[in-house]
């Protein structure tokens, strides 16, 4: 079963120790300080059975800091007691000191774990008998050391959990990051690599959206993952690159505090391109206070982030910037973004949250494209090279979001607004000198180069909302939630071929503009009918509008209007039959689908929770393939899986483990098209797989480790998938803690990390085969008082990566006969890369 | 079709993702295959030895070849069925190219044994309905517009074949394919009717081909369909006999470019190795 806990929302704490004359400690003592706080995670369970309370806890707070002890004093349930239990056993102190001098301490921490408050409900404030009780009246050393007892100096710390749908079952995974956060990534799209069956490929350069593969899909820049930030939407509709094209490059990793992904269409909320899946990004920021990171290392790259979170406000008050810059590896690999994000969360009295967030993106950078392997082998070019150094483009997002949750007489409701503005320039060329074949209405030339220059604009305008209600029936929680979500996207894109030789347009492939409003509607119940039985779901109804304006809907001319067309052009006028037409044409359409999901999970044996889940999903066609009238077509996907999950805590570390069988059919797939340098239409496909997922907490470490076997096939011939991995396997791990050096009246920590990734051979078009993928990259951090010094290492092995792999026609070739047959290309990852960072954290608590 | 994927057969699905381990270890073909060939170019089969080579023409001629080389650029196989006589076309076909050796050869036309290209050539595993051969010098790009390569050289005398004997017109031949060969557009809305590119290719050849591991392409080329229209008698005569121009200038130069270009010459096939 999924260990979907609700996060800790908010988290109040009176850490001002030694500020209240009321608490009773030793005299000449101090108390120890918190230096690192993990936050509670509302257990799913709870949520979902409505538990609310305090769990009092006593912990032993060491001389070098760490809990060695913890345990409950009043208790509210398993679930919330191991949830505080778990979050208390990860944080960090300064220790209690006696004349200057550090000793263990025996102190009370009281976790209140909240839902939504209902309006007509009394504040959660402790009773005035609570805050005069003695809190911890004994004075021990049980465990052979010098205790000194402190009394609830931490005052109330409240643990609101921020309502959320429940699990879809064993694929829906809840990824807090934690101490994995700390594993090298190079930016936030490797995130997804926590989740089963991910594999990211570009050839496209550092502002370019990841290649997502996961669990047989190739689901492109985006195009069937639906990627969500706090909700807001990432995917774009109606880039002509690729419909659903999702950059996440603006995220800044360490803001990321959890990831979800739901793999496959298990959930109402689920929506347009959620085809494989769907994740969301949650943002958060654990420490508070300043915190000043630079980065530097190989390719001269320079890395440089500020965060900042207000201390006594919670995760989701934050605010962070970052300024990257590389010359990147081998040629044409150069880059530099600035990203900045900032967030407020207010709580509405003690009936809800609010939050605001804010956000900008710019990136300028350049890329490498593909190489032929032949060119390779014959030493015609080296690894890191590229054939058209103009290739790159420049991005820009701006966001703004608003959301409020709020739980009045008993139902949650939640609603959201947001507007996304982004620009994309994409220079590529795959093919080189193939496509530019001499048509009779054009002037005579030689091949003038296959480089695309592509433009986007889009512009979303959006909100969601809902309202869960529940009720109690046969002795268990009963819900249900209705819901909406409403987007309308305005998005422009023209499509050029660039000469070679001076980066002039020369024709035009695409130049259109849509308008797309999307409406859904959905039921989502949850029926408990015994107490270990679920069943959650119901129902999707997805509504799409198109306006398109085609300005190149006649690229070819059979009978030329005479001197109206320009033969370079591409986008013609013509006359037909003596009838003189624009090349323009506008087309508007629509289109609905119901789309059902439901899962039934069942969990009669302790720790272990079987699921089965079915769901249809849609992909809305691209605008640029609509037609006039008639519904417009979905692609319709239908997915179905049997899972198992096991979560455990074991001597203090929790287990999570899971099993799933999924498969997943596609009514019409698309493909991408590497001469029409986008994704074009393909036939019906079909995924049958297997995952595996394991996770391991402890005190001192976190590792979280998945495998994944696919088979995906084309429904008409049996044939494989080009491209989809049928093995993809990630280890990701943390060992952390404090050493037992103390110097200048601090302790050193330690953290190192390790991320390997092996991906099997990936079929390629022709019966071939790709290469498989082993990465390895390491970290190791030193921490004292306010400053980290971090040492990074990615692509250990210094392997020749071949990141991508593809069969297809090119002549990128010496003057002379021209290569037609499709050939190996490849797309070549970053060798070894070494990097250096230094911390520093000011205030806070 | 979506009526399989109910929940009443998720237990079957269970039962039948058991194999699934074996399965994706027997990942399936993406269907078809690649492979290199050796590729090879040489005269007609029927002559017996390197040498001279007589024939009789259709336009009466008996010719004597004591010298013939073709220069062969490229050779290309390609999915598509090959396009009916007269339809317009681009310099290449819209169907998939399944196999090339693009590393050519000067094939001494007269030596009926197999003469190598440059290097192996490539091919995928699907069947060919179309064949190109290009001709073009060593580093010419097909679109440019002067090749300094000699594409075909001959030499040798022609007789009329009703009465040997009578007169003979030893020639030569020397020619390239470049501007001097270039048609101009008859339709001045299509400036880039009859671009160059569509000079050098000898396109499409009808065949029925499907590259195998341990099989050779071979390509034979008969020059005695080149001269099968020419009239010598027609030859203009100079200091060092009678030599084809290589312009259309005359009817004799321009028959035997057009049939340099006639698909009939051209016989390929896979042959074991």
């Amino acid at each position: 079963m999924s260990a979907r806990a609700v996060r800790t929302a908010l988290v109040w704490l009176s850490l001002s120790l030694g500020s209240s004359a009321a608490w009773a400690q030793p005299a000449d003592a101090t108390p120890p300080e918190v230096i690192t706080r993990v936050s509670a995670e509302y257990p799913e369970s709870a949520r979902e059975a409505g538990l609310e309370g305090e769990v009092m806890l006593i912990v032993v707070v060491s001389a070098e800091g760490r809990v060695t002890s913890a345990e409950v004093e009043t208790s509210q349930g398993r679930a919330l007691d191991q949830a505080a239990l778990a979050a208390v056993r990860g944080w960090r102190f300064a220790p209690a000191r006696r004349g200057g001098e550090p000793i263990a301490a025996r102190i009370r921490v009281p976790f209140s774990f909240q839902l939504p408050a209902d309006d007509d409900e009394p504040p959660k404030a402790p009773s005035a008998s609570e805050a005069e009780r003695p809190q911890v009246p004994e004075h021990t050393d049980d465990d052979g050391h010098d205790h000194t007892t402190f009394e609830d100096e931490y005052g109330e710390i409240v643990v609101v959990g921020r309502a959320r749908a429940p699990s879809r079952g064993a694929s829906d995974f809840s990824l807090r990051l934690g101490e994995l956060g700390r594993v090298p990534r190079r930016n936030a799209a490797e995130l997804l690599r926590l989740a089963p069956g991910v594999l990211l490929t570009s050839e496209g350069g550092e502002g370019h959206a990841q290649q997502i593969f996961m669990r047989g899909f190739d689901a492109r820049e985006g195009q069937d993952l639906e990627l969500t930030v706090d909700g807001i939407p990432i995917n774009q509709l109606g880039n002509i690159h690729g419909n659903g094209y999702a950059d996440t490059n603006f995220i800044i990793p360490e803001l990321v505090e959890e990831l979800r992904v739901l793999e496959g269409p298990f959930e109402p909320q689920q929506g347009n391109f959620a085809v494989a899946g769907s994740a969301d990004y949650r943002l958060g920021l654990e420490r508070r206070g300043l915190t000043l990171k630079y980065l530097a290392g190989s390719f001269n790259t320079q890395r440089l982030l500020l965060l900042w979170g207000p201390a006594n406000e919670s995760h989701h008050t934050f605010g962070g910037v970052e300024i990257y810059d590389t010359e990147g590896f081998g040629q044409s690999r150069a880059a530099r973004r600035g990203s900045a994000i900032g967030q407020y969360e207010w709580r509405i009295g003690r009936t809800g949250l609010w939050r605001l967030t804010g956000q900008a993106y710019a990136v300028d950078y350049k890329s490498a494209g593909v190489l032929r392997e032949d060119d390779l082998d014959a030493g015609r070019v080296r690894f890191f090279d590229t054939y058209d150094p103009w290739q790159g483009g420049s991005a820009t997002r701006f966001s703004v979001s608003s959301d409020v949750e709020q739980k009045l007489q008993g139902t949650l409701f939640k609603q959201q607004v947001f507007a996304v503005q982004t620009g994309l320039r994409l220079q590529e060329n795959y093919t080189g000198f193939l496509l530019d074949v001499q048509q009779p209405l054009q002037d005579p030339h030689t091949q003038r180069g296959d480089r695309i220059d592509k433009h986007v604009s889009t512009s979303t305008l959006g909100a969601r909302g809902s309202a869960r209600w529940h009720t109690r029936a046969v002795g268990e929680r009963q819900e249900l939630e209705l819901g909406y979500f409403a987007r309308a996207d305005k998005s422009e894109g023209v499509q050029s071929r660039v000469q070679a030789s001076n980066a002039v347009p020369y024709a035009t492939d695409t130049d259109v503009e849509a308008q797309t409003a999307n409406v859904a509607a959905y039921i989502d119940a949850s029926v408990k009918p015994l107490h270990w039985l679920n069943l959650r779901g119901g129902v999707r109804a997805e509504l799409f509008g198109y306006d398109v304006l085609n300005r190149c809907a006649v690229t070819s001319v059979r009978f030329p209007s005479g001197g109206a067309f320009d033969g370079d052009l591409g986008c013609f006028s013509q006359q037909p039959n003596g009838e003189y037409r624009l090349p323009e044409q506008r087309t508007t359409t629509s289109g609905s689908t119901l789309l059902p999901r439901a899962v039934m999970v069942l969990g009669p044996f302790e720790g272990f929770a079987f699921s089965l889940a079915y769901g249809e999903g849609a992909r809305a066609i691209d605008p640029q393939f609509v037609n006039q009238d008639g519904q417009a077509p979905f692609s319709g996907i239908t997915a179905s899986e049997g899972g198992v999950s096991y979560a455990r805590e074991v001597r203090g570390v929790t287990l999570q483990a899971r099993s799933i069988f999924f498969q997943t059919w596609v009514e019409q797939d698309y493909l991408f098209s590497q001469t029409a340098g986008r994704n074009t239409l393909a036939d019906g496909t079909t995924r049958t797989g297997w995952v595996g997922a394991l996770r391991a907490t402890g005190g001192f470490f976190d590792v979280n480790s998945n495998l994944t076997l696919t088979r995906a096939t084309f429904d008409d011939t049996g044939l494989a998938i080009p491209y989809v991995p049928p093995l993809v396997a990630r280890v990701d791990a943390a060992v952390f803690g404090e050493l037992p050096i103390r110097f200048g009246g601090g302790a050193l920590s330690a953290s190192s990390t390790l991320g390997l990734g092996y991906v099997g051979a990936r079929p390629l078009p022709y019966d071939e085969l790709s290469e498989d993928l082993l990465s390895v990259d390491v970290s190791a951090e030193l921490g004292w008082k306010s400053f980290e010094l971090g040492l990074l290492v990615t692509n250990l092995l210094d392997a020749r990566q071949r990141i991508g792999e593809y069969n297809f026609p090119s002549d990128f070739s010496a003057p002379g006969a021209t290569s037609l047959v499709p050939a190996r290309h490849f797309s070549a990852g970053a060798p070894r890369a070494v990097f250096g960072t230094l911390a520093v954290h000011l205030g806070g608590p | 079709m979506k009526g399989v994927w109910g929940l009443g057969h998720v237990a079957w699905r269970l039962v039948c993702s058991g194999a699934l381990l074996t399965a994706v270890a027997c990942a399936p073909s993406t269907g078809g295959g690649t492979l290199t060939f050796d590729a090879f170019a040489a005269g007609p089969e029927a002559l017996e030895a390197a040498g001279e080579y007589e024939f009789v023409t259709q336009a009466g001629y008996r010719v004597t070849l004591t010298q013939a080389t073709l220069r062969v650029g490229a050779v290309y196989l390609n999915q598509q069925v090959p396009l009916a006589g007269g339809a317009a076309r681009d310099c290449f076909l819209p169907g998939v190219y399944v196999a090339e050796v693009t590393d050519g050869a000067t094939v001494d036309l007269l030596d009926p044994r197999l003469q190598p290209f440059g290097a192996p050539g490539r091919a995928l595993l699907d069947p060919a309905r179309t064949a190109e051969v290009w001709l073009l010098g060593e580093g010419t790009e097909i679109d440019a517009e002067e090749d300094g390569a000699v594409i075909f050289e001959a030499a040798g005398t022609a007789t009329r074949a009703t009465e040997p004997g009578a007169e003979e017109w030893p020639f030569t031949v020397s020619l390239s394919i470049g501007s001097n060969w270039r048609r101009t557009p008859t339709d001045p809305k299509k400036p880039g009717d009859n671009p160059i590119c569509r000079e050098r290719i000898v396109s499409p050849i009808p065949v029925d081909l499907s590259a195998a591991e341990g099989y050779a392409l071979e390509l034979r080329i008969d020059p005695a369909l080149f001269f099968r229209r020419v009239d010598f008698s027609q030859l203009p005569e100079s200091a060092r006999g009678y030599r084809f121009s290589d312009a259309p200038e005359d009817q004799p130069s321009l028959n035997l470019y057009r049939d340099l270009h006639g698909t009939g010459a051209y016989q390929l096939r896979f042959t074991p190795q």
